[in-house]
């Protein structure tokens, strides 16, 4: 398994890490459990969780219920030091967490206490803010997104107020690093730029969504990742299922995510389905399996840090692990590369 | 039964020349915190504010630092109770679940 190091930190991770957003929702904690010792033994140590999980549906009353399954699993199996542990914490919200307050110094204080509580430990190796206060244009919102969220200097105040808290948590050995997720070039930047002006931490990675079917960071994103040493962890590499071809032919398989979301929260669609043909045909033609060209496909993009997958049952986990760290010919990426400018931006 | 000790960090104890004063610079001065910078870095530590961002402290990581650990004894500055491991840090500010020298869990917390 690869490893890479995280940004400008000396944090190394393996270039996959597993996701847990179902823990505690579709996929139990017996196998939730079995998930990250099996993701261990192959050579995966970053495992990714947040406060607010599980999904899908987030609820009020299952806040945290993720990280105290991971918890568990640390408690019982005394493997943190094993493990590269990142979570978050949530941005302004409708009220399902904190009454719907996001990102502020007291908050982040307040967050990172019971985040160490539920995961019973002592300290996060990446601490990441789920979304930004102002809002962003990720979660299909780019179709008709208006910057908005509050005047320039407004949001330069609270990203101060939020570097001053993660000074503090620092220095407390409560964290070790801090990332950025569902972010913009303009969002990432300011945080650089604000926390080298005052000294505090430096963001080190960028949690967005990245996959063959979403390609948004390619650009500006893409420069500012490389230039500046934030490394992505991409999130929904599957395309939340769609690129391990289950849903072909209108199959909608019981149990699975669009059984209880039938779009997938508005990236199932013609366009999407007709993506999903092309890259399989691809994979079919090099005698490849579509969830392992995917993954590959995105481990290889020069402004990776990690590539977060989830997996509902233990089976998904096996057949991900089974072709883990392959890489792709040029023919084959040339191809990938073609059949996006034939199917851009599905969703 | 669960312990609750609270410190504040006195200035002596802040003051990262106490023991070794050998500076001419007058406290107070900023002379006197370059001085105080470039001996804290000198003996690999990191000069910064604390908790209430008033007092410069002398961050230094232990020899020890994330071991594993079973009391207090184990470690140069504080066992962590959940993790059971030595404090990456010296002086650990905030509040922390640590191990006591007899090896119960107590509530830390030193601004």
């Amino acid at each position: 398994m690869r490893r890479t190091l995280l940004g400008t930190s000396d944090l190394e991770v393996s270039q996959f890490a597993l996701g847990t957003m179902t823990f505690g929702s579709q996929t139990s904690e017996a196998d939730a459990h079995r998930q990250i010792d099996m993701a261990l033994d192959a050579g995966i140590d970053l495992v990714d969780t947040a406060e607010m999980y599980p999904v899908n549906p987030v609820r009020a009353e299952t806040v945290g219920r993720t990280e105290e399954i991971i918890g568990r699993w640390i408690a019982a199996s005394g493997r943190r030091g094993e493990i590269v542990l990142a979570t978050k914490i949530t941005g302004e919200n409708g009220g399902t967490v904190r009454g719907g307050r996001g990102i502020h110094g007291d908050t982040m204080i307040e967050a990172v206490d019971s985040s160490l509580k539920r995961l019973q430990t002592d300290v996060i190796d990446v601490y990441q803010l789920h979304w930004p206060n102002r809002g962003s244009f990720h979660f299909r919102q780019h179709w008709d997104y208006v910057p908005g969220g509050g005047t320039k200097a407004e949001i330069e105040a609270n990203i101060v107020e939020v570097l001053e808290a993660m000074t503090r948590l620092q220095r407390e050995g409560k964290v070790r690093h801090f990332g950025l997720s569902n972010e913009s070039t303009w969002g990432t930047a300011a945080w650089l730029r604000l926390a080298a002006e005052i000294g505090a931490p430096r963001m080190i990675s960028i949690q967005n969504e990245y996959s063959m079917l979403c390609r948004q960071f390619d650009t500006d994103l893409a420069e500012l990742a490389v230039r500046e040493e934030v490394g992505l962890l991409a999130y929904s590499p599957l395309g939340t299922g769609l690129l391990t071809g289950k849903y072909r032919g209108g199959a909608v398989p019981p149990g699975s995510r669009m059984s209880i979301n039938a779009n997938l929260s508005g990236r199932a669609n013609p366009r999407a389905h007709a993506a999903v043909e092309a890259y399989a045909a691809i994979a079919e033609r090099h005698g490849l399996d579509l969830v392992h060209m995917s993954l590959a496909f995105c481990a290889a993009r020069p402004f990776m840090g990690s590539v977060i997958f989830g997996a509902t049952g233990v089976d998904q986990l096996e057949h991900i692990l089974a072709g883990i760290g392959m890489t792709l010919s040029e023919e084959v990426r040339n191809e990938i590369n073609a059949a996006h400018r034939d199917h851009p931006m599905p969703f | 039964m669960r312990l609750v000790l609270v410190g504040l960090l006195a200035l002596a104890a802040c003051n990262p020349l106490s023991g070794s004063r050998t500076s001419e610079a007058e406290e107070g001065t900023q002379a006197f915190v370059e001085q105080a910078r470039a001996r804290c870095e000198a003996r690999g530590g990191n000069f910064g504010s604390g908790s209430a961002g008033v007092v410069n402290i002398c961050y230094v990581t232990p020899k020890d630092a994330n071991q594993s650990c079973s009391t207090a004894t184990d470690c140069e500055g504080q066992c962590l109770a959940r993790s059971r491991t030595c404090a990456p840090v010296i002086p650990l500010i905030g509040c922390h679940e640590v191990l006591l020298e007899n090896g119960q869990v107590a509530e830390f917390c030193q601004d």
